[in-house]
């Protein structure tokens, strides 16, 4: 089959094509440099995404806590790892970087606090 | 009546950098005032990643870029005021403001840099037909109430504008449980950058119309459906290609504009094109001692330039308050129909030093090449590739190659 | 039993509650909608004409001269703005010149101070009249107000004063009774009294005083009554432009009125915005107030014709209102024939606004001293003053911020707005409950950022003030409230 994909790795936005079954690429074209090739193999292959979201707090003006992961996830379990960050409460003072799942879905990515956030203001 | 060596208006990125600017080069009787409850801006509630790649070569959400820059400023013993408004700014230098602590004061100040960022444009003024129903948000709003306050603010969801901001928040909602119905784009291009139409409507299936805009908006309470349609090149819409999507949530990225309703007051003169004051290579506005940078000069794709672009100008503001600036000759910068501005407005003429030149294309250009002028003369001639109005272009100049008293700035696009 | 209830809350139905209230009557008002003044009253031009233009013999000629002569000692009292702007009706071509000449002569026959100026002597006072003016008439006891405004304040004195307001009430039958059916409380005599059937229960009353706008004709033909008149909406679709750093005009500006009616005009408001508009187009649905492409296009065709240099690119918001024309081209105000004690006050379409005090005074004097002996309160309490901090001394505000310090918590940087007024704005007797409430009563939401910034504040500020959830927090009606979950997982 043929996936049609725009690099997305410098300004040039080179429109890829990609001919590839279920398990292996046939052929890439488009491109303009081998970044590309790196990027639409995995791009096909095993697709990485970064997630970030917001957790509850309790004992802060601050109702929010925005988090991030430590490392891309694979594409296909983003809302997974949203389910289980929807899990996830918190409770001033809190450091930016602090964990708060370690490992999260056995992917190798921490989800950390993006801020600091004191307790009542 | 108290009088401070800088006052900085905004504690956002521009606010924060100019203090730090002003700071590093000697002053100290610093004022930062700000009217939230947090220092930071609109970046603590810009929680997915991609600031700092050139600031700190890393790639961070905004709540952690502006930590560290609000570390920076705390480790400084400059005043902070926080949940204070400025009420206004007078030529003499003076404002006043107003908190629940203190009331309303007025205070003088030797400098003052600007940095209060832009507002969105709102539905009324794109004046989108149909009925005023709850349900209609501008983008940034919805993103405070999601991100800041941790509230639904509706269930089906469809964006207008394919800006950066529509698309973060496309994927916003969805991540969140909304079905977005779709994103319209009056361009025929996207707005925003290849990278967030693929991560936020790609990766979730969520279409682009292209050429559409809303021409209709429906719901006596809340919203109930809205009505897009085709457009022509002329961005009219075309009749007959109506499509009704039955939402209860329309959120808008229609275009920010410099927030200058004090600098107005203060009697600075504003550049049309920008919305924002007219300014020279240090920043200074067209009141002396008066500075401007970040998003109320003009919007900015990147946080890391605005960074840059206020370090700048709280340095400035430093230099004009420690020297007492001299009497300057300058050179007015002017610029063709393909770019939509270009600032500074004017450059200190003197034959050292750089100038870094910021501007906008008009419609996006494969290839271009950039001709500086002088006296009739091409001065420097700069070739750039994949040139677009969504992202703002700078080119560094070393002053000494600039002559006489005007620099026009054309653009050429090379047809392949 | 009540001597009085007053279908409707808007401008006219304020100003009755407002005067009834100062007799002893038991009133009540009923309102459908969630505030006072929800349909033509929040969606006009603001304007009190000088009663210039009424076709001679009309109850709008005389009742429009004479609420303009009412308005300005009226908005004292309330603490309403009022402002004197003067107006000046355009021609923009020689054609046009005589009806200058034909307004003039009427405005002079109704005592209307008014003079006509040539191309030199207008545009050196509104330098931004179209360049094809050619003449003017100056109508200098044109002014504007806020018409909401002085419906709040009439209606919370009225409140104040014993009146009873039902919001959220729809009008679903009426019934007439012949009076021996109640307990004699009224002091009319010998004459039919009402049954009003609505979604909240039923309510008996002596008289009737139909102010029902739109809808008056719907409320009349519940009794079925021989004889009726009917009403059409009729849309006006406007502009609104930001506060600009030198204002486009200083006076309301008309272009020669025509069959349609007053014709586009431009308009300053008392907060310093500029109104472009309105537009005149009949509808069948009551309830149609929506805004379309092609009338606000020419609306923007009909305003460059008589001012130039419009900044198009400073619109903050568009609206549309509808009128509630009646079909005899006349207001419609008398007791009905066939129901005594029920008083149409209807198709108060434009100069409404501007006549409404008078038409108040009209149906006391024509008729409601002949209903009922009235006997003036002894006590009569005035409202609160409010302060509007944006317009004191610095000095004053220190004051007010030393008695309450939220009075310092700017809340709404477009307008300059404090916390302390927005409680204000919620705690007074007819307080606000939505969001367009507070807009409509401290400025919140009307200003260049239309709410970006401070709606999130202002829904928590209500939801803590009102004790509800922010998910009930409403932008107006019933259900439109912008937050669906207060909190996210």
């Amino acid at each position: 089959m043929k996936t049609e994909l725009t690099c997305i790795l410098c300004p040039n936005s080179c429109n890829l094509i990609i001919e590839h079954d279920d398990k292996d690429i046939i052929s890439i074209s488009g491109n303009m440099c081998d970044r590309g090739i790196t990027y639409a193999t995995e791009e096909i292959k095993n697709p990485m995404r970064m997630v970030t979201s917001t957790v509850s707090v309790l004992g802060s003006d601050n109702k929010r806590l925005p988090v991030i992961l430590t490392k891309e996830i694979p594409k296909s379990m983003i809302f997974e790892v949203m389910k289980e960050i929807k899990k996830t409460k918190t409770t001033a003072p809190i450091n930016q970087g602090d964990i708060l799942i370690s490992n999260i879905l056995n992917t190798g990515s921490d989800l950390v606090a993006s801020r600091s956030i004191s307790s009542n203001r | 009546m108290r009088e401070y060596e800088l006052i900085i208006i905004g504690g956002g990125s521009a606010g924060l950098a100019a203090t730090m600017g002003a700071y590093e080069n000697g002053l100290k009787d610093i004022l930062l005032i700000e009217r939230e409850p947090e220092l930071g801006g609109i970046l603590l509630q810009c929680i997915h990643n991609g600031f700092g790649l050139h600031m700190f070569d890393e790639e961070l959400a905004g709540p952690t870029y502006a930590e560290r820059w609000i570390n920076k400023v705390l480790e400084t013993d400059v005043e902070i005021k926080l949940n204070t408004a400025v009420l206004s700014i007078n030529n003499d230098l003076t404002l006043e403001y107003s908190n629940e602590d203190e009331g309303y004061r007025i205070v003088k100040a030797k400098s003052i840099v600007l940095a209060m960022g832009c507002r969105e444009r709102s539905r009324g003024a794109i004046a989108i037909p149909g009925y005023r129903p709850a349900g209609v948000l501008t983008a940034g709003t919805a993103q405070k109430y999601v991100n800041i306050l941790g509230n639904e603010i509706g269930k089906k969801v469809f964006i207008l504008g394919s800006g950066d901001i529509g698309l973060i928040m496309a994927r916003r909602m969805r991540l969140e449980g909304a079905e977005v119905v779709g994103v319209a784009e009056i361009m025929p291009y996207s707005n925003g950058l290849p990278r967030n139409v693929k991560q936020c409507l790609d990766d979730y299936n969520i279409p682009l119309y292209l050429s559409h805009t809303v021409t209709f908006i429906d719901g006596h309470d809340r919203v109930n459906s809205i009505t897009i349609s085709k457009v022509d090149d002329n961005l009219n819409p075309l009749k007959g290609t109506e499509k009704i999507l039955e939402v209860d949530t329309l959120l808008l990225s229609v275009g920010l504009i410099p927030e200058n309703d004090l600098s107005e007051m203060a009697g600075i003169e504003l550049e049309m094109k920008t919305n924002g004051p007219i300014v020279d290579d240090k920043f200074e506005t067209s009141i002396p001692g008066i500075f401007a940078c970040g998003n109320v000069l003009h919007v900015h794709d990147l946080v890391d330039y605005v960074s840059k672009e206020a370090l700048n100008a709280g340095k400035s503001a430093a230099e004009y308050v420690l020297k007492k600036s001299s009497k300057y000759e300058y050179i007015t910068v002017t610029h063709d129909n393909n770019l939509v501005y270009i600032l500074p407005n004017k450059i200190i003429n003197e034959n050292e030093n750089n100038v870094e030149l910021m501007y906008r294309v008009k419609t996006p250009m494969k290839k271009a090449t950039i001709n500086l002028i002088c006296d009739g003369m091409i001065v420097r001639s700069i070739k750039k590739a994949n040139l677009t109005p969504s992202i703002m272009g700078k080119i560094m100049v070393a002053k000494k190659l600039l002559k006489g008293t005007e620099l026009i700035v054309n653009i050429k696009e090379e047809i392949l | 039993m009540y001597d009085y209830i007053i279908i409707g809350a808007g401008i006219n139905g304020s100003f009755m509650a407002h005067e009834l209230s100062k007799y002893n009557l038991n009133v009540m008002v009923i309102e459908k909608g969630p505030d006072v003044a929800t349909g033509a009253t929040i969606a006009n031009s603001a304007i009190i004409h000088a009663g210039h233009d009424p076709k001679p013999g009309t109850l709008k000629a005389k009742l429009n001269v004479e609420g303009n002569s009412m308005y300005p000692k009226i908005c004292k009292d309330l603490d309403a703005d009022f402002k004197h702007t003067s107006a000046f009706v355009t021609a923009t071509s020689m054609e046009e010149s005589p009806s200058i000449d034909m307004l003039y002569k009427q405005a002079k026959g109704r005592n209307i101070p008014c003079e006509i100026l040539d191309k030199g002597q207008a545009k050196a006072l509104e330098p931004n009249l179209s360049d094809n003016t050619v003449k003017v008439l100056n109508l200098p006891s044109t002014g504007i107000i806020t018409p909401w405004e002085v419906a709040y304040n009439l209606m919370e004195e009225a409140i104040i004063n014993g009146v009873e307001l039902s919001l959220n009430i729809k009008v679903l039958g009426i019934i007439s009774r012949p009076k021996t059916c109640y307990v004699d409380k009224s002091q009319s005599m010998g004459r039919l009294g009402y049954e009003i059937i609505t979604n909240k229960g039923t309510f008996k009353t002596a008289n009737i005083i139909n102010a029902a706008g739109v809808y008056a004709d719907e409320i009349y033909n519940m009794l079925k009554p021989k004889e009726s008149f009917s009403i059409t909406g009729r849309k006006g679709e406007y502009y609104i432009l930001d506060k600009l750093a030198n204002p486009l005009v200083n006076r309301v500006i008309y272009p020669i009125p025509s069959s349609k009616g007053k014709g586009v005009l431009v308009v300053p408001t008392v907060h310093g915005n500029t109104l472009l508009g309105p537009s005149s187009d009949f509808i069948d649905d009551k309830g149609g107030n929506f805004t379309d492409t092609e009338t606000l296009k020419y609306v923007k065709a009909q305003v460059n014709r008589t001012v130039k240099n419009i900044p198009f690119n400073k619109v903050i918001k568009t609206y549309a209102g509808l009128r509630p024309t009646g079909n005899t081209g006349d207001f419609i105000i008398s007791e009905s024939d066939e129901f005594q004690g029920f008083i149409n006050v209807a198709a108060i379409e434009s100069p409404g606004l501007a006549s409404a005090p008078a038409i108040t005074k009209y149906v006391l004097n024509t008729i409601i001293e002949k209903q009922v002996i009235l006997k003036p309160k002894k006590q009569y309490i005035n409202r609160t003053k409010l302060p509007i901090l944006n317009r004191m001394s610095l000095e004053e505000k220190i004051k007010l911020w030393n008695k309450e310090p939220k009075y310092g918590n700017i809340i709404c940087r477009c307008e300059s707005i404090s916390e302390g007024e927005i409680l204000d704005a919620i705690r007074r007797p007819l307080g606000a409950t939505t969001v367009d409430g507070i807009k409509r009563r401290v400025r919140p939401g009307s200003g260049r950022c239309q709410g970006g910034f401070c709606q999130p504040e202002i829904i928590n500020i209500l939801a803590r003030e009102l004790n509800k959830p922010v998910e009930e927090i409403a932008l107006f009606n019933k259900d439109s409230n912008i937050i669906t979950k207060g909190e996210i997982n």
